[in-house]
Order: structure tokens, then sequence, then C-alpha cells
């Protein structure tokens, strides 16, 4: 499809490409999905600053893998 | 100032190599990514970690710039020009946007690797080190620069109004020499 249409006196008009339009219709959709992402979720490089409260260093962790429950001094290990 | 065809040709084997080259960067990013969120390994988390900040510092960041840079040059000393056409204007959003995140999300990674680095991880630590962010936001890279890629091989029609404007002026300057002849 043509760019350009031609007006009645032959001069021809601009007209942006539909697969322009299209695109920015996505690119406008998923900007706002970001948007709420952003604005309600934390998110940045800012979120792994120490905020100055004690945070939990009971390892979680074994030598030799990982766990998905954290670990209690004293609990019996599986 | 239009470039030579040799200085053209050179520019645009810098350009592709580059670009593809961090299209390739960040499918291997991708993958430790992968292998740092899913692994159960300590040693394999922490090497992918380390290995996942090194990468960006040291092979994404110079790639990004370096195709930026040689994208601006093929664009502004070509015929192509850098806001006459769709396709090249697109590429330009693209990886300006792409090398800003990548910029500003070397602070995060570095924040992963001195946290997998540590002889012990907290559960804290853990849930940090399990987040899915590194793989969001090299899959999100990878989909931009494929964009990119595909853009930069079918050249979709489509002059902006800017380069539309430039193109009457040409013919507008043109057609009176027509017209005497």
């Amino acid at each position: 499809m043509s760019q350009y249409s031609p007006k009645s006196d032959g001069e021809a008009v601009y007209r942006t490409p539909r697969w322009v339009k299209l695109s920015g219709i996505v690119i406008l959709v998923l900007s706002v999905l970001l948007a709420v992402l952003l604005l309600t979720g934390d998110h940045g490089p800012g979120r792994h600053l120490p905020s100055g409260v004690a945070q939990d260093r009971t390892p979680a962790v074994n030598a030799t893998s990982i766990h998905t429950s954290p670990v209690d001094h004293g609990a019996a290990q599986p | 100032m239009i470039m030579s065809l040799a200085s053209r040709k050179f520019m645009l084997t810098m350009h592709i190599t580059v670009s593809v080259g961090w299209l390739g960067a960040v499918a291997v990013f991708l993958v430790l990514a992968f292998a740092a969120v899913t692994s159960v390994d300590i040693q394999t988390v922490r090497a992918a970690y380390l290995s996942m900040d090194v990468m960006a510092r040291f092979v994404l960041v110079p790639l990004s710039l370096v195709s930026l840079l040689t994208g601006l040059i093929l664009a502004l000393r070509t015929k192509w020009g850098l806001f006459r056409h769709y396709w090249v204007l697109a590429k330009l959003v693209i990886n300006v946007l792409a090398s800003i995140v990548l910029l500003i999300y070397t602070q995060t990674l570095n924040f992963f690797a001195g946290i997998a680095e540590q002889p012990t991880w907290s559960h804290n630590d853990l849930l940090v080190l399990q987040s899915p962010s590194t793989i969001l936001h090299s899959g999100a890279a990878g989909l931009l620069l494929l964009i990119a890629t595909i853009l930069s091989v079918y050249k979709p029609q489509g002059l902006t109004r800017y380069g539309w404007r430039k193109q009457q002026q040409r013919h507008s300057t043109s057609q009176p020499v027509e017209a005497e002849l």
C-alpha cells in the first residue's frame, strides 16, 4: 500500500505506514503494562541497596545444595 | 557528507558484527540466568552470577555502545539518514533503550554477584538470587535485538514526515530542470 494519498488536485498527502501504526499501538499497550508493574511493584536497582535494617543472616544453605526452607539453629537436618 | 563505498562496507561489517554479537551474547546470558535461578547447586549458582556480572560489564556494554556508534555513523553518513526512514528510527530507539537499561542493570548484576560470592547465604539472599529478574531482562533484550535484526534485513518501507518533506524538496528542486528540458 502506498504511503502517499493523492489529493483531488494531484498533490500527494503523507500517511503514516500501517506497520508503524500497529507497532505504536503494541508499544503503547506494553508501556502501560510496564508502568503499572513499576508503580505497583518495587523495581529498580535501588531496591537492593541496604536499608540500614538488620537482616537475617542465618544461613539458609548448606555446603553443597540449596534448600527451599530456611534453616533453624538446632533443628534436625533432613 | 556521504561515505565512500569502501568506508561504508567497512562500517557496515563492523555494525553487523557487533550487533549480532550482542544478540549472541544476550543468548548466552539468558542461559546463565536460567542456570542461576533454577540450579540447586551452590557452585553453579555462584559461578553463573559471577559470570553474568563480568559478561555484562566487559561484553554486553561494549558491544551495545559500539553497535550504537556504528549505527549512528552509518545512518548519518549514508543516504538512509537517521530520521528519514521508520525502520532506521525504530532501530535507533531500540538500541538507545536497550543500552540505557543495560547500563542501569549492571548495578543490579553487581549486587547479585556480591551476594553470590559470599560464603553463606541467608534466606533473604536466597530469595534475591532466585529472582527471575535476570531471565526477564535478558529475555526482553533478546526479543528487542531480534526485532532490530529483522528490521535491518527486511527494511520495511515508510518515510517519516521529515523524510517525506526532504524527498519532496529534492523533487521540487529537480523539477525546474526537467521543465526546461
